[in-house]
């Protein structure tokens, strides 16, 4: 598997193929870096943590609009 | 711009100084977006509860960005590198949900404004990676910050507490469904996390050569710019749902066509500032956090593509992966916005 994602960051960043991206969120090169074993640990950490701090803002602004429409 | 020449001067200097390995770019870069767009969500709340934030944070973003400009032109070590890509990566952030507030706070209810804010990025991405890769200093970027800050400071005013936005109604081409905040944020949420997976595997079915380089990025810079003016015209809902299944359409028939590919891409793009004033709409006391949920949205595009990249989808397939995808972009924009004609319709019956 290392050998896989080696493989696309060397096409990434050697050839710079697509280093040049559509959005602002910039050039896709490989996250799942080789000899990092805790990366995918620490993305999978920070996702979840960005996904349940953005849901618990979005209820929170949900009772607040609910709240303000029964007053 | 001055963020993407700092990415690529930095990963030039340490890849050519032989102090990093393949993977320790992959990191840099992951990092930068991380910080960059992960974190504009949580600086959005921040600027939403304390205004004195919201009042400073997008001229701290845009002035302090010298600061790392600085550091990487007189420093080009590995350590200098990673210290400049933390710093302008922050500043990125905070300049980012800012502006965005500033912009929506100031437009009068219009989604052009928005438009044309985000679509500068897409310019400022190819112009700073370029520029990076190239042999010369950081004085293009330090110019242009200097000049953006000195035009701020001449012509900007500070915004008032509401702006032109009116809590009630903020922008009058976007009418939400009847749907709780909940349902019509996961949507919009979901939709610009297709925008920004299915952009970046966009299949170009050219050799990005010359000017073609640029293409996407003008493309794109375009369509989100014309996404704002049409849709203040005709509708957000019309724009978006037609837009995306044209876009669509067009990439079907693209083939090796630069001149059909660089449409379809513009297409593709032109629900962006929709989605963003939308959620911006939904949560109309909660701006910041709004801007920096879109922005969260991107990033989640950008790690679904480092775990399934474009190398190991074919051509073929990354055309029928977009188009389920757009499908589902067209039904959740669908889902939370409503069309301009059912609400006179409405009315009148």
């Amino acid at each position: 598997m290392w050998e896989k994602i080696h493989d696309f960051l060397k096409r990434e960043v050697l050839h710079k193929t697509r280093d040049i991206a559509i959005d602002p969120v910039g050039p896709a090169i490989g996250g799942t870096a080789i000899g990092f074993p805790f990366l995918p640990v620490i993305l999978a950490v920070l996702v979840t943590g960005g996904l349940v701090f953005a849901i618990i803002m979005i209820v929170k602004i949900s009772k607040k609009k609910k709240q303000a429409q029964t007053e | 711009m001055s963020c993407f020449y700092i990415l690529f001067r930095g990963v030039e200097t340490v890849y050519r100084a032989n102090e990093a390995d393949l993977a320790t770019i992959g990191i840099a870069i992951m990092l930068y977006n991380c910080i960059a767009f992960g974190l504009q969500m949580v600086f959005g709340s921040l600027a939403d509860k304390h205004p004195k934030i919201e009042k400073l944070i997008g001229r701290v973003g845009l002035v302090f960005m010298l600061i790392p400009l600085a550091i990487i032109w007189i420093s080009q070590t590995a350590i200098a590198s990673w210290i400049s890509l933390v710093i302008c990566a922050l500043l990125n952030a905070a300049f980012h949900v800012g502006g965005g507030m500033d912009v929506l706070k100031e437009s009068n209810g219009k989604i052009a404004p928005s438009g044309i804010f985000v679509s500068s990025g897409a310019l400022g991405v190819v112009t700073g990676t370029l520029y990076g890769k190239s042999e010369v200093g950081a004085l293009l970027p330090i110019g242009v910050v200097l000049t953006a800050s000195i035009l701020l400071f001449l012509t900007a005013k500070t915004p008032s507490k509401e702006g032109t936005f009116t809590s009630n109604k903020p922008f009058p081409s976007i009418i939400l469904t009847k749907h709780g905040v909940g349902i019509i944020s996961a949507c919009l949420f979901v939709a610009v996390f297709i925008r920004s997976y299915a952009g970046i595997i966009w299949p170009l079915g050219f050799e990005k050569i010359g000017f073609l380089v640029l293409l996407p990025a003008v493309s794109s810079c375009l369509g989100k710019a014309l996404g704002g003016i049409i849709a203040d015209k005709v509708g957000a809902m019309e724009t978006a749902v037609a837009s995306l299944a044209l876009s669509i359409f067009l990439l079907f028939l693209a083939g090796d066509s630069w001149i059909i590919t660089g449409i379809s891409i513009l297409l593709f793009n032109m629900a962006m500032p929709i989605t963003l004033c939308g959620l911006a709409a939904a949560m109309p006391k909660h701006l910041g956090f709004a801007f920096g949920l879109s922005t969260f949205a991107l990033l989640l595009g950008y790690m679904a593509y480092t775990q399934i990249a474009f190398n190991e989808i074919s051509f073929i397939n990354s055309k029928y992966i977009i188009t389920i995808l757009g499908i589902v972009a067209i039904l959740l924009i669908a889902l939370s916005l409503r069309s301009k004609t059912n609400r006179y319709v409405g009315k009148n019956s």
